[in-house]
């Protein structure tokens, strides 16, 4: 099972939160919108518990935010890396999503996982600090996971598979202090 | 007294400073001027004045020489005519002062300097004497005064200045030189003999190899091809396998002009796909006049039917023959006599085109059978092998399948003008997936099962492959009967080129039992070519396995082409944890050789024997040297926009080691040094300005990307019937080559014996037999299966070395109808041998 689908992937990592709200947070938001809506107390009802259960569950089962990993995309489209951050909420696709082309900004002492992609190509991820050699194809979602690291910068390396431009790919992974990192998204949040 | 005497010493060193110095003088004056700094790259561009015409003239050595030796180089022809006024010393000086000032040039080896004169002109010995040094540099060629003075008026006469200058006229001219540029088109005229400046024809020639873009920038120079030659021509003298003897390229010679062509998606448009692994070339006596015959298959274009006419010689009889397919995509080709009439038939897989079978009708005419015979599967077909699994002596078909490798999107092929290609009717293709190579990823979307169909007679076939149980979805090229269980009904080991190759037990003829993981528990992960063969002559047929995608793991330098890659893929992609799933043994990631050991035992000792090679492709074997043992040809190089690759042979050293010979036997480097080819053209400020290639630094213009060369095919077979093997290669988007061995003349004594079968229970063509040939103590085995290369299948007669046995004691022919047959000697050597199925 090394093919993942992203709504897999999402449920294997994450354990009991979901990596996206489309299909939670949305909901409960539009239902709310219908309150002459039949079922409107029966979904008002759900909402609670759900909420409820899901803050019962992350006290008592989620591992502390700093153990948990955190979540980046990185898609390989026209011979460039494109970066999609878990924004404040640590949710990927959502609004809070941040972007960026090329360099990688991650947090220090914390595990990170990387969901990596293609739009079109094949390309190739190589981050020789951590022993990550990698590809990245269309329509599959490979996760790629990085131990805690110390604060630094270091270079990593792409490709296109079988391609020849060899050079447009690289790129520069820079970790940051965890309140640095917390002020770089913040600082981004909304671009 | 002391000072007259120091002042007498004082002026005689004075006197003699000023002889000196003024010898110096006369001495620079007398010599022709010395090499100049050199000139920088500039672009300013060359106008085109037109076309050199073509021209087949004798060199120094009578041997022919024209245009087509000039291929892919750029030269400076001086025409002389008859009327040539031009005082020999003078033009001598010039020219030799000229040719020493280009070959300082770091690009020197991809220039050439061609001297036209009639064989009456008195300069010519002069000419030919200076030239002597480096006569592959500097061409002397001569013909008859009228000749010669036809061509200077040809060739002036495509100059196409807006007021041609009258002194332009070759008739009148006191020589004239012309450079022309890698694509053959006249770029400057210089008029007489004095203006062969070296600093301004250096420049000049600076701004041709501006306009070309190769790619990689080395494909062009590949540095470390002499070092590597030499090298090797050292390692000679340890070499104990005869090697004394040597292959060269006379395609030219032979008149085959074929040239194959592909499809834009390895090329201007590249994608890393599947189109990018080439096309066989297949051989068989198709017109039944004892010679062997060739087939060429191209991606674009017709394929073609070359007759072999004896001496080397060959001529194109596609149209007659009915087998061109132009409108479709041919990917392999494959002979075998599927009705049992005698003659080869013909079966051509392509690319969602649907594959074809032609019947031979005889005499080298064919006919489309397919859709009757029910084999005409579209998809993405590769290579097909012709045996007889049920043995009811028909001979059966299994056409590997290597995956959806393509989009429906219809593209057609683009001509590259300046590579020769006429214009024409259209060649569709359908374009790759961008992510092609991971389509193995993809199976529910992309896999494609291999088939095998049955021979029910009279030109039928079903498609078995459910009722057999042959269920293979690998992505595979190519495949071979073998039977490593000994129990006489052949078995199949399907290659994958992107997984764990799969080995099939034929269960008597019925169905196919998996037993991969039992009998090859490793593979190569990338498996592209296979022959199965005597390597040791224990009389057990051992297992020889290329690998191709291992090498695209890595950036592969010289120095590691002997070397397993260092598998950089993460195990997904190479998909072989469920035979093997010990990190870092999931698969052989290189080349493989298992030898037998008997009792369904297999050692794989590529590194031990040197098996090992550098981006290879398929694999041909064959006896080159006749010492008994069978040496191997692999084609090798991957081409756009990869670097160039050497072709190997390896000579087999009484069964312990495969040595590297390439260059030490003439065929590497290649026919005039080549490496790389124009790939087509890019007009970067024109309607292209959006390639990506365009978009580099300093690419601007109309530039002509050039890629290396690279093989992909081959066969090893007695094409000229002088007792000894020649090769033929099938190139990507390149001419073939014709490496013709002169073993039959270097080797005082050559011994062989070539048989060929005529079966009657079995089919007709003995496919499956295993023959062996004692002499003495010694025996040498073959099987019969008709793999000859990469993607291709051929009839022509198994090739015994005998080493120096005069005569042969016993031959003996195992026959897949289980008819054991015996022919007791002696029998002589040098011969070719029919052996017609006892009844």
């Amino acid at each position: 099972m090394y093919v993942l689908k992203r709504h897999a992937v999402s449920a294997l990592f994450l354990g009991d939160r979901p990596i996206s709200n489309e299909t939670s947070i949305a909901p409960v938001h539009l239902s709310c919108n219908h309150t002459s809506s039949p079922h409107f107390w029966v979904m008002i009802i759900g909402c609670v518990v759900s909420l409820v259960c899901s803050g019962c569950s992350a006290n008592a089962a989620s591992p502390p935010a700093s153990n948990r990993p955190y979540l980046i995309r990185l898609t390989g489209e026209s011979m460039a890396w494109r970066v999609r951050y878990a924004g404040p909420d640590e949710f990927l696709d959502t609004p809070d999503d941040i972007l960026s082309i090329r360099d990688i900004h991650l947090p220090a002492e914390r595990p990170v996982k990387i969901l990596l992609t293609s739009r079109d190509l094949l390309y190739t991820l190589a981050i020789q600090r951590h022993r990550v050699h990698e590809i990245a194809v269309p329509d599959i979602e490979i996760v790629v996971a990085l131990p805690p690291d110390r604060p630094g910068a270091y270079r990593f390396q792409g490709d296109q598979m079988c391609g020849f431009q060899h050079d447009v790919l690289f790129g520069q992974i820079t970790v940051h202090r965890p309140a640095e990192f917390d002020n770089w998204i913040a600082s981004h949040s909304g671009h | 007294m002391t000072l007259l005497t120091r002042g007498g010493w004082l002026l005689t060193v004075m006197v003699i400073l000023g002889v000196v110095a003024m010898l110096a003088v006369i001495q620079r004056q007398a010599v022709p001027p010395g090499p100049v700094p050199l000139a920088p790259l500039t672009a300013d561009g060359l106008p085109i004045l037109g076309q050199a015409p073509p021209f087949r003239l004798r060199d120094a050595s009578d041997k022919a020489y024209g245009i087509r030796e000039l291929r892919d180089r750029a030269w400076l022809l001086t025409l002389l005519p008859s009327s040539t006024k031009a005082d020999s010393v003078s033009l001598a000086n010039h020219l030799s002062a000229l040719r020493d000032a280009i070959q300082l040039r770091p690009e020197s080896h991809e220039i050439r300097m061609v001297t036209i004169a009639a064989t009456t002109n008195p300069q010519l010995a002069t000419l030919r004497k200076l030239a002597d040094s480096d006569p592959a540099f500097w061409k002397i060629l001569a013909g008859s005064a009228t000749e010669i003075d036809a061509y200077c008026h040809a060739a002036t006469a495509e100059i196409n200045f807006p007021a041609k200058p009258n002194s332009i006229r070759a008739a009148d001219a006191d020589g004239v030189t012309l450079l022309v540029d890698f694509y053959g088109r006249l770029r400057k005229v210089y008029q007489s003999a004095p203006l062969l400046v070296p600093a301004s024809v250096q420049a000049d020639l600076a701004m041709l190899f501006v306009e070309r873009l190769p790619k990689p920038a080395e494909v062009v120079t590949a540095p470390w091809l002499e070092p590597r030659r030499q090298q090797q021509l050292l390692s000679a003298k340890s070499i104990t396998a005869f090697h004394d003897f040597r292959f060269e390229d006379r395609v030219i010679d032979s008149g085959i002009t074929f040239r194959n062509k592909i499809v834009d998606d390895a090329g201007r448009l590249y994608e890393a796909a599947h189109y990018d692994h080439g096309n066989g070339v297949a051989v068989a006596d198709v017109d039944g006049d004892g010679k062997t015959d060739i087939y060429f298959v191209t991606q674009a274009g017709p394929n073609e039917l070359w007759r072999n006419l004896g001496d080397g010689k060959f001529e194109n009889i596609t149209d007659a023959a009915g087998v061109a397919l132009p409108e479709r995509i041919s990917v392999s080709a494959s002979f075998g006599d599927i009705d049992n009439d005698g003659d080869p038939d013909l079966f051509v897989t392509t690319v969602r085109h649907g594959n074809v079978l032609f019947e031979n009708l005889g005499e080298g005419k064919f006919r489309d059978v397919t859709e009757a015979a029910g084999v005409g599967y579209v998809g993405h077909s590769s290579s097909a092998i012709f045996f007889d699994y049920n043995r009811d002596g028909l001979l059966d078909l299994f056409v590997t399948n290597v995956g959806k490798y393509t989009q429906d999107e219809v593209r057609t092929v683009t001509r590259e003008p300046l590579r020769g290609e006429p214009e024409g009717p259209d060649y569709k293709y359908y374009r790759a997936f961008a992510d092609a190579f991971a389509g193995h990823l993809k199976p529910d979307e992309r896999n494609e099962r291999s088939l095998l169909y049955r021979n029910d007679g009279q030109l039928k076939f079903t498609d078995v492959t459910e009722a057999t149980q042959l269920i293979d979805v690998c992505w595979s090229g190519d495949a071979s009967p073998c039977d490593f269980n000994h129990d006489g009904w052949p078995d199949l080991y399907v290659l994958n080129m992107q997984g764990h190759d799969e080995y099939y037990e034929n269960q008597e003829g019925k169905t196919f039992l998996r037993r991969s993981k039992e009998v090859f528990p490793n593979t190569p992960w990338g498996s592209m070519g296979i022959k199965i063969f005597d390597f040791d002559n224990d009389g057990r047929f051992d297992l020889y396995l290329t690998d191709m995608h291992s090498d695209m793991s890595e950036e592969v330098g010289p120095d590691r082409e002997k070397l397993k890659s260092r598998m950089m893929w993460p195990p997904r992609l190479v998909q072989a944890g469920e035979f093997n799933p010990q990190p870092g043994r999931e698969s052989i990631y290189g080349n493989a050789f298992f030898r037998n050991l008997g009792e369904g035992k297999f050692e794989e000792i590529s590194d031990r024997i040197g098996a090992e090679n550098y981006w290879p492709w398929g694999l041909s074997v064959g006896d080159v040297n006749a010492d008994g043992f069978d040496d191997a040809f692999i084609t090798a190089s991957m081409n756009f926009p990869f670097r160039y690759a050497i072709n190997s042979l390896l000579l087999n050293e009484q069964g312990q080691k495969f040595r590297d010979s390439e260059f030490i036997l003439g065929v590497e480097p290649r026919r005039e040094g080549r490496t790389a080819t124009p790939w087509f053209a890019l007009d970067c400020t024109g309607r292209e300005q959006g390639h990506k290639l365009c978009s580099e630094p300093g690419v601007t213009g109309p530039r002509m990307v050039w890629s290396s060369l690279g093989s992909k095919s081959s066969v090893v077979f007695d094409l000229d019937d002088d007792g000894d093997l020649d090769i033929v290669t099938n190139e990507v988007n390149e001419e073939p080559m014709v490496l013709i061995s002169n073993l039959s003349v270097a080797k005082p004594g050559l011994k062989y014996l070539q048989v060929r079968l005529k079966g009657s229970k079995s089919n007709r063509d003995g496919l499956g037999a295993i023959v062996t040939v004692r002499v003495g103590n010694q025996a040498y085995h073959k099987v019969h299966d008709g793999l000859s290369g990469y993607m291709s299948h051929s009839l022509c007669p198994l090739y015994f070395g005998l080493d120096k046995a005069e005569q042969i004691d016993a031959i003996e022919v195992e026959w897949p109808s289980g008819t054991k047959q015996s022919l007791k000697g002696p029998i002589k050597a040098n011969q070719t041998l029919e052996i017609v199925e006892q009844p």
